[in-house]
């Protein structure tokens, strides 16, 4: 069809449609700009959601002003104490620390550390700097974070400031500046007067709304600030000194500073008050011991912002990937250029092939630029560290989220192609993308649910299993069978957009007129056919893959009894596995007969055909249980061995008929009519050797996958016994044989599972692990060939002219 | 190709062509039974008024749209959505084609080239040519964003060009264009005749098909009125210009069904 389908080619294809989607200003847009921009932005407001909360883990970098000299000498000896009390309490939380300090009359950067609840530890540096005017405003203009003035205070008023958590120590002096303080919370701008005995240098009161968001502050459990003080500036005293605290509201690094000396002055005067205590022998004083445990704990706020992260990621792939897919679509319709490309002899799946690889190269690009200016902006803003833990996103984390990102942008690029193929202008393109934007966010938006949990219902739908597994990695939780299971699903969604996207790309409808809809995709063909063709097969697999999963997996759980759910399964197997290729044939008129082989047989036929499928069918096992001990001593074994014993002893107690039913009967008719059928027949055309080995492989495929632990372990064995029953549903072009082998095959093992125990009373046991006895091995090997000569000679003719059904 | 010019032959065969178009209940025929037959070297004009059915004889023709009753041929082979085969031999310059304004007239003659299987020293060489004849040279690395008119409907009749077929479909080629840029229209066609390609050519400017064309079809409502020479349409008709013929023809089937002298 394509003479000259050569790699250069294709090649050069491709590159036209990139060149084309990558000159155009508009994905330019999308691919630079936005991420520059989004990410910065984005980062702000999670810094706002976030570090209301909880502080910065990162290192952080106080100025401190003081009024004096002195004051900062005072201060500075005041911290190193404070300090060194931290580093003590938080030893036995196995913090170390370094607490050097260096004595500088002006300069001071004593070492220091904070513990807060739920973050981790990090080295504060200070800086102290002499201020001798104009405090206010260099604390308004951040050029101080902090602003400390020493304040004589009259004995009455001296004290420790009372934090709530502290009652025993307070010592009873401190009424009078703790009621002041708690009086504050309503007038806010009433309390700087009264409180500060200067009347001067006063901070400038907070406007209303601002105290709107700060008593919401406060409420926070974070406990930085007590309660019921003034919530702007507060006031420590130490002995005869009181150091008087200005900071500005609504500043975290400021709040921070002000909490990180706060707390020091707390905790010397909780020192003192001891002291005092021990030096009176007060007994029982304090009263109330405290002992403050941090936990670590990932609050719904981080969840939630870890599911954010690869969200956006995913919407901006997406965006990435929307206009250069509109634009190599329903764009070629409206250049003009469709209907040139259309009447030229490369077919429009060779075309939209090119387009894909363009768009999801595009995406990808797109998802790249994202990514990295994600990892910046979280490594430069230290958001990195809070949501995803102390060592923030490593490389690792990123090499592993962008083949996820690859991954999505195959999909949904497959998807977008689908929807634009059809449309025939770009305003009907958007028109179609508009509600598939909102589509994609709901699910997108369900995961953004906290506590949401990762199963393999979630792991099948399209875009959820995407941003939930990017979540894991990112938290480093993921595992291996969801993980299959969403990539997996996710690239058969991929194949089914893309099978639709060539269909529709191109069509009549299309490119003149609107008669068409999509309704035409699934119109009856007018003309039969005696096979499926193999992209009929692969949608049919498609489709039947995660309806089957779905299937296996949740309706078990419907009932108790086993017996209820072995029936249950047998369904399911009759109403996909063979009712689906069989509505797929009838809506594309695809004859039965030929298709599924369907013819009785004669007498003659049968009178060769049952010695042999009956030697072959009781020797076959042994083949496939040395292959699985082959398999074995190369691979991990994966099988629970304790849940099939017990599942086996469960079967034990059933009616063998019922049990042949479900587990013979059921797969024997239901396997043979998909793979040696529908799958055989779809193959044909590539001739009776790779029709054989691809519909077994298949065959294997499909046992690995649909089972709920991917038994890999399976596939070669699975894959053998396929080989024998396509070769024998090839020879006899009947579809009974194989049935009845299958059945003999799978009646088999599990009359030696049920009778098992009358087995070993006669001697005869077989461990799971172990080779066969060399005796076994012979004779099976020996009946499998005499079943094979039978079944050739008796089967020579009908090969010789296959479609002769 | 010169082996093919060589031999008089029959290159597009047109048979019985009918082409029903339905929505919501309504069913419009837009073809109603038109037959002909060109041969290599010849023009045939495809003549009628806008709705006649040009188009969608030339789509069936091309095989981008399938017949609900008659086939076409294009050098022994049926037409269809599906014979790609047959595809490489036809050429096809519509008045609705387009260029990719982001790509420049070179690396857009090189995606067809490769579209059509070219390889590319091949491609070089006929781009070359396409470029002396249609006068590219100067604009052949600009984008197609830049191009002019003129420019751009000259690139789109290099374009057709480009795999060298011997059938070259032209619907309305010199729509929208000046004098000036029609003259290079039938310049392209007088070249296309010399090479031995047999050319379709629909249009309504009749006058300027009478100049080129060697033999003419007059289609009206989905239906070939006259076919033949100038000299044979005079006789039956017994009209001097094919403009007069269109208006008898167009105001005969209002009144009385004209001669049905078709072939």
């Amino acid at each position: 069809m394509n003479p000259g389908l050569n790699v250069a080619r294709i090649q050069r294809l491709c590159l036209k449609e990139l060149r084309e989607s990558l000159r155009d200003r508009r994905t330019i847009i999308t691919l630079v700009l936005m991420p520059l921009l989004v990410y910065p932005l984005l980062s702000l407001i999670l810094q706002r959601v976030l570090l209301t909360n909880q502080p910065a883990g990162s290192q952080e970098e106080f100025i401190i002003g003081v009024d004096s000299e002195q004051t900062g000498i005072d201060l500075n000896s005041m911290l190193r104490q404070g300090s060194r009390i931290v580093a003590a309490l938080e030893s036995a939380e196995n913090s170390p620390l370094s607490s050097a300090a260096q004595p500088n009359s002006t300069a001071l950067t004593p070492g220091g550390s904070r513990s807060e609840p739920a973050t981790t530890t990090a080295a504060t540096q200070l800086q102290i700097i002499v201020i001798d005017r104009d405090a206010n405003k260099m604390l308004r203009d951040g050029a101080v974070d902090l602003m400390v003035t020493k304040i004589a205070t009259q004995p009455a008023n001296v004290g420790a400031p009372a934090p709530d958590n502290n009652p025993p120590a307070t010592p009873p002096s401190t009424e009078g500046a703790n009621d002041n303080d708690t009086s504050s919370s309503d007038d806010a701008k009433e309390n700087p007067k009264t409180s500060d005995p200067a009347g001067k240098n006063l901070v400038a009161p907070p406007n209303p709304s601002q105290s709107a968001n700060n008593s919401a502050q406060s409420q926070a459990p974070n406990g930085q600030i007590p309660p019921g003080r003034s919530r702007w500036r507060f006031e420590l005293g130490l002995g005869p000194v009181t150091m008087q605290m200005r900071y500005r509201e609504n500043d975290l690094r400021s709040e921070h500073a002000a909490s990180f000396v706060e707390r020091r002055l707390t905790l010397i005067n909780e020192q003192l008050a001891t002291q005092v205590i021990r030096q009176f022998r007060i007994p029982n004083m304090p009263a109330i011991g405290k002992r403050m445990i941090p936990v670590r704990i990932t609050g719904d706020n981080v969840a939630i912002v870890a599911t954010l992260v690869p969200l956006v990621l995913v919407l901006m792939t997406i965006a990435g990937a929307v206009y250069p897919a509109i634009d190599l679509t329903a764009g070629e319709r409206e250049r003009g250029t469709m209907e040139a490309l259309i009447v030229s002899p490369t077919s429009s799946t060779v075309l939209l092939l090119a387009k894909y690889v363009a768009v999801v190269t595009v995406a990808m690009l797109t998802a790249l630029a994202n990514l990295l200016a994600m990892s910046v902006t979280l490594w430069s803003s230290g958001l990195g560290a809070v949501i995803f833990g102390a060592a923030g996103i490593s490389i690792k984390t990123i090499l592993l989220i962008f083949p996820l990102l690859i991954l999505f942008a195959m999909f949904f690029s497959a998807v977008l192609l689908a929807i634009t193929s059809f449309a025939r202008s770009f305003k009907e393109a958007q028109a179609y993308l508009i509600p598939l934007m909102l589509l994609a966010m709901a699910p997108g938006v369900l995961s953004l649910l906290p506590g949401i949990e990762y199963n393999e219902i979630l792991a099948v739908i399209p875009l959820v299993n995407i941003v939930l597994l990017a979540r894991e990695v990112l938290t480093g939780a993921s595992q291996l069978e969801t993980s299959i299971i969403a990539v997996t699903s996710t690239a058969i969604y991929a194949i089914i957009a893309i099978y639709f996207a060539s269909r529709s790309f191109g069509r009549d409808a299309s490119l003149h007129g609107s008669q068409g809809s999509w309704r035409d995709l699934l119109r009856r063909p007018k003309s039969a056919a005696l096979y499926p063709q193999v992209e009929q097969m692969a949608m049919t697999m498609a489709v039947m893959f995660p309806l089957y999963f779905v299937a296996s997996t949740r309706l078990p759980t419907i009932s108790e009894s086993l017996p209820a759910k072995l029936a249950l399964s047998a369904l399911v197997s009759f109403l996909l596995i063979m009712g689906l290729p069989s509505l797929v044939s009838w809506h594309r008129r695809i004859a039965w007969r030929s298709t599924f082989l369907l013819r009785v047989g004669t007498i003659h036929e049968w009178l060769y055909w049952l010695p042999g499928l009956l030697l072959v069918g009781s020797s076959m096992w042994m083949i496939a249980h040395e292959i699985i001990i082959l398999g074995k001593n190369l691979w991990i074994e994966t099988l629970q061995f304790e849940q099939a014993l017990q599942f086996k002893q469960q079967l034990q107690q059933l009616p063998l008929p019922f049990v042949l039913f479900v587990f013979a009967l059921t797969p024997a008719i239901c396997e043979e009519w998909f793979f040696r059928g529908f799958i055989l027949a779809s193959l044909r055309k590539y001739g009776m050797r790779r029709a054989i080995f691809g519909s077994a492989a298949l065959f294997g495929l499909m046992h690995v996958l649909t089972s709920n632990v991917l038994a890999v372990e399976r596939f070669l064995p699975t894959t053998f016994i396929g080989i024998v029953l396509a070769w024998i549903a090839w020879r006899s072009q009947c579809i009974l044989p194989g049935i009845f082998l299958h059945a003999i095959h799978n009646s088999l093992l599990l009359a030696v599972g049920h009778f098992e125990d009358q087995l070993k009373a006669w001697g005869i046991g077989l461990e799971e692990s172990e080779h066969l006895p060399a005796t076994w091995l012979a004779g099976g090997c020996a009946s499998l060939l005499v079943g094979y000569v039978i079944l050739h000679l008796s089967t020579a003719r009908r090969s010789q002219q296959p479609t002769s059904t | 190709m010169q082996d093919d010019s060589a031999a008089e032959r029959i290159l597009i065969v047109a048979h019985e062509l009918i082409k029903r178009f339905s929505w919501s209940g309504n069913t419009i025929t837009a073809v109603n039974g038109i037959s002909f037959r060109v041969e290599t070297g010849e023009v045939f004009g495809l003549l009628g008024p806008n709705g006649a059915g040009k188009t969608t004889t030339l789509r069936m023709v091309m095989g981008l749209l399938r017949p609900d009753e008659g086939y076409a041929e294009v050098d022994g082979i049926r037409t269809g959505p599906d014979s790609a085969g047959v595809r490489s031999k036809i050429g096809l310059v519509s008045t609705n084609d387009g260029v990719y304004p982001w790509l420049s007239v070179r690396e857009m003659m090189f995606y067809f080239a490769d579209l059509y299987s070219i390889p590319p020293h091949v491609a070089t060489e006929r781009l070359d040519n396409l470029c002396d004849m249609l006068q590219l040279h100067q604009f052949v690395d600009q984008r197609c964003s830049t191009l002019s008119t003129g420019q751009r409907q000259r690139v789109i009749l290099a374009r057709g060009l480009m795999h060298d077929p011997p059938v070259m479909l032209l619907d309305e080629p010199t729509r929208g264009l000046d004098v000036v840029g029609s003259q290079t229209v039938f310049e392209f066609i007088a070249h296309l005749k010399a090479q031995g390609k047999a050319v379709v050519l629909s249009t309504h400017r009749l006058d300027e098909a009478e100049r080129v064309c060697d033999r003419f079809g007059l289609v009206h409502r989905g239906q070939l009125i006259h076919v033949g020479t100038l000299r044979n349409l005079q006789e039956v008709t017994g009209k001097q210009h094919l403009t007069d013929m269109f208006l008898a023809m167009i105001s005969g089937s209002l009144n009385e069904p004209l001669g049905q002298a078709a072939s």
